[in-house]
């Protein structure tokens, strides 16, 4: 129980401490991370021994909040603060010069106590919470440098396009938690979701997981700081959505597995080939990242969690590096274009070998961690009964892997080195970072199925999967290198390069639509407003002439009187009795002065009127009280 | 300590009024003392509110204090309290503190205005503590007359126009509150205006129920405010003094969606649900209107306030819900109907306040002239930040766990209508984040120089709201567990 809380809350104390204490903020944010990283290390020891520990809070109405520790959350919960440790290292060097680390490291603790929330959460509510909570941290964390536009616009980009993408989260937790009467996450559920259900979840992953059409936030959020990316499209955030759906694999359906399994396969195509033509590291990344969720999503769809969870470590240790890499070369380069990177992997010889062994792992090299899920994705396509293009999707998948990665070795490599710069004095920070992920990619490979075992799945295998793995892998980088690295300038290869702007992109599908939509309603609005204001008008001027008529009626009427009682008064003269014409006419003076008094309270004035009904109402309020005090 | 003679209710009700007599007879020089009175009034009166709940409530209405007044025809004063109206008395009491604090920087006709605002806030109090339905008439109308002056004499630029819509606006729907209760009072057997007894025996059928019901929707509908009948909301939320608006929002509009809970839900409650169709598709219509309304406006204030009009129609389709089935779904339903009161109360006002705060600093409320200003106001920004994105329903904040009941509530009655109406999450984030962007991100203005960031008399009042939006996210068991034991009582 308290090693739990300690994973969850350890950086979201830290977060607390750093927007509020503000001194020692990196290294609070550092301590942070660690005392989730112990968390962790002793839920998995736990788990090991068997020990089952949930945790139930007060939360909705007969909807309480639940923490559990199963083998797959612990598994994960350990590889998420394993590597943010390290990313946490490298950032304490990348962000010593820059600004706005106030932000960046609130923001990032936040992120990491709500991507552990995440994991270990035990019902469906929590799990909603964690996981829209981290949407929020990615957009501070992207808005970092919130003063420059790019930032700006990623942040709302990235948020924007998860929120609409949450409605299917929402809509599948509801139908998850009407159709069992309950909100826990069930290893065992009684019964599945309706298929209106499963595909709402699954776009909830597309989003979240930067699947297609959903891909393009993911890299626009490059906007952020390095380290950020390297979170976010490693262990965390876009590893959200596989999540999802290994949360969720009991509830599916075979039928509704074939639609996952689809989004997968595309994914995987669609952006691999961005990757392919990429004119930027960064972005090479990140559509990379795109395919590799591609991936999982497909072997989840082909029925293999074991093989998603392998190859969610082993890409999530290969991403960071390969982020981490990337980041060192923009921070000594100034920039993350290819053109501007040829020959870069010269000047920085570590950075380049922690990079190109990571990449080697991502390409499916032996005896790398990624040879290991890569070939076990392979295999799940291969034994996945329904479909039988998952096999050659990722194949192909694999093949543009090794071909955008020898691409990228290619130009970091062969062009002519720079003229020297003082290299930063934070590199070493970043280095320890880097290295120790990359060792992990180097010797993880061993680890990699007894840690799934443990997590409670199987890794798929198969010898005609490893051997093709092996031959598109070897087919692939030597392509990718000797490939010339000209820019795009044909349209084709942009509209792959720039993820497939269809109709005009994001901006023009929705963003514009929904504007004008906008701008109709509240046409509509306005001209609701006149019309109110031309009845209102048209009423008050009814009743000003109504209110006029009745006191120019009471005028000529009292006038009448006043007259008929001077007549009276004229014809008493005749009495000569001087006694009744000065009462009379005293009469008469006063009813005249009582119309005027009269016409003075129906001032019009709307002010005074409601003068008179305060009035009123305290003196309805004095006999309550005196009524019974 | 046994304090169950006390009449908690009536003192709780009556003590702003009391401060108000207090400034009136002192009439202080300084306003900082009229303020100070003020001020620990309603601090007191927040104190009591806090005594009611540790003295504790049943689910039913319980705390009942009751005179007899007009009895020939069965008019008393009664007071009672349970588990709907006690969060709102809650909220009443928190949002007039923290609103009073804010407006400390109002010099002009401090005397009257501190009066007027303690006078609304007793109003306010009673609405939701009347147990007799001219009791509970009496104060709804004195509200109106507070705020016309509020916004009349303290508002911005084009506060009479404001001030005389909303008063003719609101006037028109007490008219039909009046015709429906009449009808509830004339139907009942024996006839009684106790609205315990017309919630116990629901006596009204046929055409008289229908009519009843529809006055009652009227009169509601107005002041919540729903579509068609919401006119009134954009100009007097934007031209009342900040404090004002918060008010407006915070507790005014939960006049209306607690008389729906409490009026048509329980004393028609065949009408509504034969009705209930169309309500919820005036309210489906009225949040995504609300929502694309609030996505088209310049004017920072005006968006905030069209965003009111989302949220009520989320909360107005969660009361439909309610009313439709009386199933769990209906109670977590009304649950998050409840709650959501409460959540927009708290985070609208904080808005609302920010707003004000960030109007005084630059002088405009249009989103087109600001820019880059997270730089200079960093606290100013951050906390609009996290109001807004409390706004727009992130989880860990105020809206989250109200909305979830309601639209899980509601997903499996009308799954379509939920699956329409949730367009309107999306909607509130694209606006919020625009404004954002607009206002707080980019760069600063070359030469930019402004007032400082926030002061403590806005930290005092922005921070509460703020602390309280964070503990119902996180913790909405707080409320939840005394809003879910009335609903269960109610049995729908």
């Amino acid at each position: 129980m308290i090693a739990l809380l300690l994973t969850i809350l350890g950086p979201l104390a830290g977060s607390i401490w750093i927007t509020a204490i503000r001194r020692k903020i990196a290294y609070a944010a550092l301590t942070g991370s660690l005392v989730s990283l112990t968390g962790s290390v002793l839920l998995f020891l736990y788990m090991i021994e068997g020990k089952i520990i949930t945790a139930t809070f007060a939360g909705l109405p007969n909807l309480p909040f639940r923490l559990e520790v199963t083998e797959l959350s612990a598994v994960l919960a350990l590889v998420v603060s394993v590597i943010t440790t390290f990313i946490f290292i490298y950032a304490i060097g990348y962000m010593a010069e820059e600004k706005g680390k106030l932000r960046f490291w609130s923001g990032i603790s936040l992120f990491l106590g709500a991507m552990q929330l995440l994991v270990l959460a035990g019902d469906w509510i929590l799990f909603v919470m964690a996981w829209e909570i981290m949407g929020f941290a990615s957009y501070l964390l992207i808005g970092t440098w919130y003063w420059k536009k790019e930032a700006g616009d990623a942040s709302t980009k990235a948020f924007l396009m998860n929120r609409v993408a949450d409605l299917g989260l929402y809509v599948g937790v509801f139908v998850i938690i009407l159709t069992g009467g309950s909100s826990q996450i069930a290893a065992e559920p009684m019964q599945g979701i309706s298929m209106a259900g499963a595909l709402a979840l699954l776009l909830a992953v597309i989003g979240k997981s930067a699947q297609v059409p959903f891909q393009s936030w993911l890299s626009a959020a490059m906007a952020g700081p390095t380290p950020v990316s390297a979170l976010l499209h490693s262990a965390t955030m876009v590893a959200a959505g596989i999540i999802l759906l290994l949360k969720a694999f009991p509830l599916f359906s075979p039928e509704a597995l074939i639609w996952v399994g689809s989004v997968g396969g595309v994914t995987i195509l669609l952006t691999g080939a961005t990757a392919v033509f990429s004119e930027d590291i960064k972005r090479m990344l990140a559509a990379s990242t795109s395919s590799q969720l591609g991936f999982m999503v497909l072997a989840v769809g082909a029925g293999y969690p074991g093989a998603a969870i392998a190859h969610l470590i082993a890409h999530a240790f290969i991403k960071s590096s390969l982020f981490l890499g990337a980041g060192i070369f923009q921070h000594e380069i100034g920039s993350t274009k290819y053109e501007k990177l040829s020959g870069a992997g010269k000047k920085l010889k570590l950075t380049f070998s922690g990079f190109a062994l990571a990449g080697l792992a991502l390409a499916g090299i032996p005896p790398l961690i990624g040879f290991w899920s890569k070939d076990a994705i392979l295999a799940a396509g291969l034994q996945a009964d329904p479909a039988a293009w998952y096999f050659p999707a990722a194949s192909i998948g694999a093949f543009f892997t090794a071909i955008y990665m020898g691409r990228a070795f290619g130009i970091l490599w062969k062009g002519k080195a720079r003229p020297d710069e003082t290299p930063q004095r934070s590199l070493p920070w970043m280095h320890t970072g880097l290295l120790t992920l990359v060792a992990a990619t180097a010797v993880g490979g061993l680890f990699l199925d007894p840690l799934v075992e443990e997590a409670g799945f199987s890794i798929p295998k198969g010898t005609l999967a490893m051997i093709s793995g092996l031959i598109v892998a070897v087919s692939g980088l030597p392509i990718g290198w000797f490939a010339p690295a000209p820019v795009f300038k044909k349209r084709i290869w942009m509209f792959f390069r720039d993820n497939y702007p269809v109709a005009g992109g994001y901006n023009r599908v929705a963003v514009q639509p929904m504007l004008a939509l906008a701008k109709g309603f509240n046409a509509i609005e306005t001209s609701l407003l006149q019309a109110v204001f031309v009845i209102g008008t048209a009423f008050l001027a009814i009743a000003r002439w109504l209110s006029e008529g009745i006191d120019r009626a009471t005028a000529y009427v009292i006038d009448w009187i006043g007259a008929f009682n001077l007549k009276i008064a004229r014809l008493s003269g005749f009495t000569d009795d001087k006694g009744i014409v000065e009462g009379i006419a005293l009469l008469v003076d006063s009813v005249q002065r009582l119309g005027y008094y009269g016409r003075k309270i129906q001032s019009g004035l709307v002010h005074r009127e409601l003068a008179w009904s305060v009035y009123g109402m305290v003196f309805a309020l004095i006999i309550i009280l005196l009524t019974y005090l | 300590m046994d304090f169950s003679s006390i009449p908690l209710l009536t003192i709780t009700t009556f003590l702003p009024i009391a401060g108000a007599l207090v400034v009136m007879a002192l009439r202080p020089k300084k306003t900082e003392t009229a303020y100070a009175i003020g001020i620990i009034t309603t601090a007191l009166t927040l104190l009591f509110t806090i005594l009611i709940w540790v003295r504790g409530f049943g689910p039913s209405l319980s705390q009942i204090e009751e005179f007899s007044w007009i009895p020939s025809i069965g008019i008393a004063y009664r007071l009672g309290i349970d588990g709907i109206s006690f969060p709102l008395v809650l909220l009443t009491a928190l949002l007039f503190l923290t609103a009073l604090i804010f407006s400390t920087k109002i010099k002009k006709n401090a005397n009257t205005f501190i009066q007027l605002v303690l006078m609304l806030e007793t109003a306010c109090l009673g609405v939701f503590l009347s147990l007799d339905l001219f009791l509970f008439y009496v104060f709804f109308e004195i509200t109106l007359v507070g705020m016309y002056f509020v916004i009349a004499k303290w508002g911005h630029e084009h506060r009479k126009k404001a001030a005389l819509t909303f008063f003719i606006y609101t006037l028109v729907g007490s008219l039909f509150l009046l015709l429906a209760f009449l009808a509830l009072y004339l139907f009942s057997d024996p006839n009684t205006f106790d609205i315990r007894e017309l919630i116990a025996n629901p006596t009204l059928t046929g055409l008289a129920a229908t009519l009843t019901f529809w006055g009652l929707f009227i009169a509601f509908a107005i002041k919540t405010p729903l579509f068609p009948f919401h006119t009134w909301l954009p100009l007097a939320h934007t031209e009342a003094p900040a404090a004002g608006s918060a008010i407006l929002a915070g507790v005014l509009l939960k006049l209306g969606t607690y008389g729906f809970i409490r009026f048509p839900l329980q004393m028609t409650p065949d009408a509504f649900r034969e009705f209930a169709p169309y309500v919820i598709i005036i309210a489906v219509f009225t949040a995504l209107y609300g929502a694309f309304v609030a996505l088209a406006q310049t004017d920072i204030k005006r968006m905030v306030a069209y965003t009111s009009v989302n949220h009520m129609g989320y909360l107005v389709f969660g009361v439909a819900i309610a009313a439709v089935t009386s199933t769990a779904s209906g109670m977590i339903a009304l649950d998050g109907a409840v709650l959501q009161m409460i959540s927009h109360g708290v985070v609208t006002g904080v808005l609302f306040l920010l707003v004000g705060a960030l109007q005084d600093r630059t002088q405009t409320r249009d989103m087109a002239e600001m820019n880059g200003l997270l730089k200079a106001y960093p606290i100013l920004g951050w906390l609009f930040i996290v109001a807004a994105f409390a706004s727009l329903g992130l989880p860990g904040l105020a809206h989250f766990p109200a909305e979830f009941q309601i639209f899980l509530g509601g997903f499996d009655v009308y799954p379509v209508a939920v699956g329409i109406i949730i367009i309107g999450l999306p909607l509130t984030t694209a606006l919020y984040l625009r404004a954002i962007q607009k206002v707080f991100l980019g760069t600063l203005p070359e030469g930019f120089s402004g007032v400082s960031d926030l002061n403590k008399r806005e930290l005092w009042a922005i921070i509460p709201l703020i602390l309280a939006t964070v503990l119902i996210g996180i913790y909405p068991d707080s409320l939840l567990s005394i809003i879910h034991a009335t609903t269960n009582f109610f049995g729908l």
